[in-house]
């Protein structure tokens, strides 16, 4: 990394502070738009939706730790496994994965922040917002209770004319539509923002990643939001989409969810991988081995991971081709996962370990989704997945692979970057404490899942009897819940006192070779002072060294209290122009509110309030864009 | 070997020059890539059930009449030209051409619209008979609604058109609601097939 220039730095970066400043007070936390801001809020509105999502799973397993209990009764058994799943689906892990791409990235990559700074902060109110929608149904006592595949008839008018899958299907809907605002922010940024540079090859692995499942949402939640729509107006005016009465189909909606619904767990698992892959250099002291074929296995999974959608619906009677079809695809997404978990294993075998606990998560992690993945080659086969199919096995595997293969990276990250986001250290000690709790206790609750499922026992069922050879692996599947509870305590405690009384972390203070170590912890609003230049995979490990921040270079100055960065080629990041990026604004957090009003008018069929309610969403959009890209008109 | 960028050097570019696509141009490019897979769903819905039922449409409905359609469409796919013209004209820097084309192409919305708003009435069947009129409603509100956007978002640039935010250099807003506008075209096109022409690919029509 290089500067360009040397007048003195003090007198420049006043300049930049005052064009990126956000005003005092409560008006200026509403109206903030930089992406550290709304990174944070989404990272901590996911954290509390996980221990949230977490607490249910408690209470499912308290009800099923011995036969014939009733601690839950089977309707809040519905509800309980119908939140936990669309919790930690659609309001913990994707929300959490982009918050942390939202604040990382921009960083990673050089750039002061995301292109759309007044839509992202639009996104994060629509995300809280469509949180507090579905969970207001716990207000109205009509929980959303049919799973969080929310499979018709059993969601459709006839079996629930109640307003529960009302409110999954907007709620969702609305994280949805989040998550594909995030998804574009990210990729414009990625593709646009990048310091010069950094060309594809220099791109850091965790940002790979992002891109890759970013666009990945492009594609695979809009399916979802159609199915959902389709669903939604089968409820409120009559449609006919899946009710097979007349001429509609279920097993449309199953087709659409899965389009959906296996993209995403790739869509959760490549950023994750790409976080690992990023964070292991930094542990090993040295660079992950085949970068470029880590890379390709990325892109490659993202492509493969459309094709697999059928291997959830094996049972639901399709043709054998296609489930031949869908076996083959299933069974090739191991060869690129493969590669990555081999590319790890080479860098740890060949690095310098340094054990910090973001070091356990990696290994942990490596552990976890091997077995998860094992058992996912398993159920690609048609013959074995209708043994297992709606059993426990599948239970134990899915959670394997997304507490493996994203919850471990999720925390070992946040672990890892914590000195970034607060510039507090994280405590070793406890660090390491939780890890061993969290990993410990999930294998001693999935583990024994596997052999329930091959014993029989199906899944959301909300007791079982006893004599069936079930209460011994129920008991110690309960009890690792309590201890991956407890380890969760400790690392909620850890980040809760640590937060400002934690040891100060400086700026570097895991000697990592990555751009967002490069300025200070945490970062000041326009990231850099000078806009970093970039001639390596690993800048900061590069013998000329990285500029200390705040030293005079490329855009320290500011024109007329601008917020300007540097815009780059896609391929190359080659410098071709100079953007400019629109500060703090109110009309994004309007639209979100309004677009919540218009919601509740839908699920009270109440006309006026939506109308009142569109109007709303139209006036303030109007409002938005009217102000919109054309900065410099002159 | 370390790069060299000269901040002054870009600002006199950006200002001396068209500038290329902006970021927002790709913004809504990948937006309108997200959307287009909820058509992309949507006609797949429309296939996936016409195939599973043994007529189609069902239940005595006779198929949709191609005349009148065909004519809408041809004024929508027309409508694109103005649209062309327009950012050709700012691009030129010809402030009156672009409100001129702009405000040609917003006829010519107006006029697919009102087409189908007349082919709304005269449809002789509700969303709620069977899936067949529920896809072909559904559908075609799909299409409605975004050509609605189109005109609001033509409109919008007209009367920024008229305030001179635009000049030859920046225009980004034209570009944009010219994006849009393909789109609307485009997803008509494809509409018009599947709705029209869709059905006589059902096996039991000889």
């Amino acid at each position: 990394m290089t500067t360009t220039d040397d007048a003195p730095p003090a007198v420049r970066s006043a300049g930049l502070d005052r064009a990126w400043a956000t005003p005092p007070g409560i008006m200026g936390w509403l109206s903030n738009v930089n992406h550290k801001a709304i990174g944070l809020r989404f990272i901590v509105t996911a954290f509390v939706f996980m221990l949230i999502g977490g607490a249910q799973a408690a209470l499912i397993r308290t009800q099923l730790i011995g036969p014939e209990q009733g601690f839950l009764g089977p309707d809040a058994y519905n509800e309980a496994f119908t939140l936990h799943g669309t919790t930690m689906m659609f309001l913990f892990a994707v929300p959490m994965l982009e918050g942390l791409a939202m604040y990382l990235v921009p960083l990673m990559i050089g750039s002061r922040d995301l292109p759309f700074p007044r839509l992202n902060a639009f996104g994060y109110w629509l995300f809280l917002f469509g949180g507090l929608f579905l969970y207001s149904s716990l207000v109205t006592g009509s929980v959303p209770d049919g799973g969080w595949f929310n499979y018709p008839p059993l969601s459709g008018p006839q079996f629930r004319p109640d307003t529960s899958i009302d409110f999954w299907l907007l709620g969702v809907t609305m994280t949805e539509i989040v998550g594909i605002i995030g998804a574009l922010e990210l990729v414009v940024c990625i593709a646009r923002h990048r310091a010069p540079g950094m060309s594809l090859n220099r791109i850091p692995v965790f940002v790979w990643g992002v891109l890759v499942s970013s666009v990945m949402i492009l594609f695979a939640f809009p399916p979802l939001v159609t199915g959902s729509l389709l669903l939604e107006l089968d409820r409120k005016i009559g449609t006919h989409f899946y009710n097979s009465v007349a001429g509609g189909d279920p097993i449309l909606w199953q087709h659409l969810f899965w389009i959906f619904g296996h993209p995403e767990v790739y869509i959760m698992l490549i950023p994750a991988v790409g976080m690992v892959a990023t964070m292991v250099p930094t542990f090993t002291r040295r660079g992950i081995v085949g970068y470029p074929l880590v890379v390709v296995s990325l892109v490659a999974i993202g492509f493969i991971s459309f094709g697999l959608w059928v291997h959830h619906m094996f049972a639901a009677g399709l043709p054998a081709l296609a489930t031949a079809f869908f076996t083959a695809a299933s069974m090739a997404i191991a060869i690129p996962s493969g590669v990555q978990i081999f590319s790890l294993i080479a860098t740890l075998w060949r690095g310098k370990l340094v054990w910090s606990t973001p070091l356990l998560y990696i290994v942990g992690f490596v552990l976890v989704f091997v077995l998860g993945g094992i058992t996912g080659v398993m159920v690609a086969s048609v013959a074995f997945d209708w043994q297992v199919h709606d059993t426990f096995f599948v239970v134990a595997h899915f959670h394997y692979v997304l507490l493996g293969g994203v919850v471990l990276p999720i925390l070992g990250g946040l672990h890892y970057w914590f000195p970034k986001l607060t510039g507090r250290m994280l405590d070793e000690r406890l660090g390491k404490i939780a890890f061993w709790l969290i990993f410990g206790g999930m294998n001693l609750t999935f583990f024994p899942q596997h052999i329930l499922g091959f014993l029989g026992m199906a899944r959301r069922v909300y007791t079982y009897q006893s004599g069936l050879g079930w209460d011994f692996y129920n008991f110690v599947s309960t009890l690792g819940t309590y201890v991956t509870v407890a380890g969760f305590l400790v690392y909620t405690a850890n980040i809760a006192v640590n937060w400002s009384r934690g040891r100060p972390a400086g700026d570097n203070p895991w000697d990592a070779p990555g751009l967002e170590w490069a300025t200070s912890s945490p970062a000041p609003p326009y990231n850099f002072a000078a806009m970093p230049t970039v001639s390596s995979l690993y800048p900061l490990w590069e013998p000329e060294g990285a500029a200390p921040h705040g030293q005079p270079g490329l855009l320290d100055d500011v024109e007329g209290e601008r917020r300007e960065i540097v815009g780059t080629t896609i391929l190359d990041a080659e410098a071709i122009e100079i953007l400019e990026l629109p500060g703090n604004t109110l009309w994004p957090l309007i639209a979100a509110l309004a677009i919540i009003l218009f919601l509740f008018a839908v699920m009270i069929d109440s006309i006026v309030l939506g109308v009142v309610g569109l109007g709303a969403v139209v006036g303030s959009l109007a409002g938005w864009l009217w102000t919109g890209s054309e900065q410099r008109h002159e | 070997m370390s790069v060299q960028v000269d901040a002054a050097l870009l600002r006199r570019q950006g200002v001396g020059e068209p500038r290329r696509r902006p970021p927002v141009w790709l913004g809504l490019l990948l937006g309108l890539g997200a959307i287009a897979t909820i058509l992309a769903s949507l006609i797949f819905s429309y296939f996936m059930l016409m195939f599973h039922g043994s007529e189609w449409p069902p239940d005595g409905i006779r198929r949709p009449a191609l005349g009148t359609p065909a004519i809408g469409l041809s004024v929508l796919v027309a409508s694109a030209v103005p649209i062309l013209l327009a950012g050709r004209a700012i691009g030129a820097g010809r402030q009156r051409d672009l409100r001129l084309w702009l405000a040609a192409a917003t006829v010519l919305g107006a006029v697919v619209l009102g087409m189908q708003a007349r082919g709304y009435a005269a449809l002789g069947f509700a969303h709620d008979v069977n899936a067949y009129t529920s896809l072909f409603v559904t559908l075609s509100a799909f299409h409605t609604i975004n050509l609605v956007t189109a005109l609001i978002f033509n409109l919008a640039t007209q009367a920024r058109a008229w305030l001179g935010h635009f000049s030859a250099e920046y225009h980004e807003g034209v570009r944009l609601a010219a994006l849009w506008w393909y789109w609307a075209v485009a997803s008509g096109v494809v509409l018009f097939a599947t709705l029209f022409l869709g059905p006589l690919l059902d096996p039991a029509v000889q």
